[in-house]
């Protein structure tokens, strides 16, 4: 079992440990927190000399990110097998056509999981077959498997479900842990938030508050609690399924940074 | 730019094609599926009975009433569904094909790659579930048979007018009014309906009623410290995950952010979780850019709303297109749009849009 840590932030490289076998970096949930050549630069050299294996992780984008990724994808094809973690089916597309030699890994923003944590109050209430349903996702289908290699993925990364995982393991995937996320915005809610004079709801410019401040939103009609860290609303399931090699899972992936920083809201 | 509406009834077609509608939108939510996967993973988003036809014979009254009078149905099947589902799911699409209707909405890629294998031949649109933010999405989408795209409700103004000024040869349509979601539709992985399973059929009488658009239009009367009370009680405290009143803890790790800034973060993400952000948004003002940019649809949202509420909707937009085709300034439409608002809906919009920035179009 391959054990990678995931960071988007360059200060975070400290959470490193001698337990990982490969650096994940980058963001998934938003393009303002890409990283700059330099930065990334600056990642793989650390992950060379610590003799990490590197994933290069991207999120989804507008074409204003499209552009902004650009200069990423020139630093990394000097490097030896560097794998990449799409968020967006355009930036699926685009690196099929224009650098098919990047092994490709499908992120889960677009594995399509049944996240919601409200489903476990329904469990009693649905038939068998329902929860089953829950538990599963589109990739089971071998049309999609099929397409999907063609794409050049390699991989799916996967969360860990509330009400578990099954899966038919024809692709090999990695499991995130200890937290999955449920929802993503642009509408950032954490843009601002110490000093709100805009619009609620809209696309701001960023100011990184998210690197400052999370938040755990709790209430009786939701199971568990769950963290906003920017963007993006996670919860956490640190029980880790003991079949993992049944499922196709041969990667853990620990969110080391989201630990970190969820580690006093807990 | 044509005008897109809603239907979960066979009864309001004709009075809906007679306000303007140019184009009508459903899904269907038949008993068998229910019963076999519940509303919860319903074959279409919407996870309320309220909002969907009740079988393929009401598809078979919608369509047969629009064609009567030129107007395409199109038919949502546009959740991710899973391998278990498809024996059910390939039934709602022979049925569904059966009524003639004029297009699908879809949004599960591998729905896309099965309408393709099998050599099916009917107009593909690529829901907002697709999550389309940028112009390689909609080649991908385009290979894969897509003939229009729908649009994000999470883009700027000067972000849809790029990529629709970019699309070439596919049709681009955007949300206009109502259900302005926080989070991104396509990414968000909270079910809708757990309610309607958790406490029965008599969750389905408010919405039915359209009780829940009419406790929004007075909460939006109300000023606002009353109406942010009320949202909060805890009456509601069992809706959407987006609408629950979180007790919200802030936390940093930063030595700079103190207590108060800490509370101030605190309240302002909590205002953000209430039944208040549930008021309907409005894009009209946008339509003044977004016809210059040549977007091909404007969609009206709220299957489930009343057909009163429906029918101001598409007067509404009518009214503001058939003003935007004397090419007024922009100045001018803008103002048009805001007096016409007040006017339909009885109140100010209070600047609660959809989408927010101004292109840099050289108008």
């Amino acid at each position: 079992m391959e054990k990678a840590a995931l960071i988007s932030n360059l200060d975070n490289l400290s959470l490193i440990t001698s337990q990982h076998q490969r650096l994940y970096f980058g963001p998934e949930f938003c393009q303002y927190l890409l990283p700059s050549s330099s930065e990334l630069r600056e990642a793989l050299n650390f992950a060379r000399q610590k003799r990490l294996s590197f994933t290069l992780v991207t999120p989804f984008v507008t074409d204003e990110g499209l552009k902004n990724l650009t200069p990423l994808w020139k630093v990394l094809k000097d490097w030896k097998k560097p794998e990449v973690v799409v968020n967006d089916w355009g930036v699926l597309s685009f690196l099929r056509e224009n650098y098919p030699e990047f092994p490709l890994v499908l992120g889960r923003l677009l594995s399509k999981q049944k996240r919601g944590p409200r489903l476990l109050n329904i469990k009693d209430r649905i038939p068998r077959e329902m929860w089953d349903h829950f538990q599963r996702f589109y990739l089971d289908l071998p049309l999609v498997q099929n397409f999907l290699s063609q794409m050049g993925i390699r991989r799916v990364e996967l969360d860990n479900l509330l009400q578990g995982i099954k899966r038919e393991p024809k692709i090999p995937a990695s499991l995130y842990y200890p937290y999955a996320y449920v929802t993503t915005t642009r509408m950032c809610l954490t843009n601002a938030c110490d000093q709100r004079t805009q619009p609620l709801r809209s696309i701001f410019s960023c100011r990184k508050e998210c690197r400052v401040y999370t938040f755990k939103l709790t209430h009786r009609n939701m199971p568990v609690p769950l963290f906003l860290k920017g963007n993006t609303q996670f919860f956490k399931n640190k029980r880790i399924p003991s079949h993992l090699s049944e499922l196709g899972i041969d990667r853990l992936v620990q969110e080391v940074e989201y630990e970190s920083d969820f580690y006093p809201a807990q | 730019m044509k005008i897109l509406a809603p239907v979960n009834k066979p009864r309001e077609v004709e009075s809906l094609i007679v306000a303007g509608a140019q184009e009508l939108y459903c899904g269907v939510l038949s008993a068998s599926w229910k019963k076999k996967y519940t509303n919860v993973a319903s074959p279409n988003r919407r996870e309320w009975k309220a909002s969907n036809l009740n079988d393929h014979q009401e598809l078979k009254e919608v369509v047969a009433l629009a064609h009567s009078h030129n107007v395409p149905v199109i038919l949502a099947l546009n959740a991710f569904y899973t391998k278990l589902q498809y024996p059910a799911l390939e039934k709602q699409l022979e049925e569904g094909l059966k009524t003639g209707v004029d297009a699908l909405i879809v949004a599960d890629l591998g729905l896309l790659l099965y309408i393709k294998e099998r050599g099916i031949k009917i107009p593909l649109h690529i829901s907002t579930g697709g999550t389309i933010f940028n112009s390689w999405t909609i080649r991908f989408y385009r290979k894969l048979g897509a003939s229009r795209i729908i649009l994000p409700r999470h883009f700027s103004v000067p972000e849809i007018v790029e990529i629709v000024q970019k699309a070439k040869g596919i049709e681009m349509e955007s949300f206009i009014l109502n259900r302005g979601c926080k989070n991104i539709d396509g990414f968000c992985t909270f079910q809708h309906g757990v309610n309607e399973v958790r406490w029965g059929p008599i969750w389905n009488i408010p919405k039915s009623l359209g009780l829940d658009y009419y406790l929004l239009n007075v909460l939006r009367r109300l000023p606002s410290r009353i109406s942010s009370s009320i949202s909060r009680s805890s009456l509601f405290g069992s809706v959407g995950a987006c609408f629950l009143n979180y007790e919200v803890k802030a936390f940093s790790s930063s030595a700079k952010i103190d207590e108060e800034k800490l509370r101030a973060a605190e309240k302002s993400i909590s205002n953000t979780f209430n039944l208040l952000s549930g008021l309907d948004p409005c894009g009209v003002c946008q339509l003044y850019e977004f016809q210059k940019a040549g977007m091909h649809s404007i969609k009206i949202i709220g299957r489930s709303n009343p057909t009163s509420k429906k029918l101001k909707d598409v007067k509404f937009l009518k009214a503001s297109l058939d003003f935007l085709s004397h090419e007024p300034s922009q100045e001018d439409f803008v103002n048009f749009v805001k007096e016409k608002y007040r006017q339909s809906y009885h109140f100010p919009c209070g600047e609660l849009c959809y989408y927010y920035g101004k292109s840099s179009l050289n108008f």
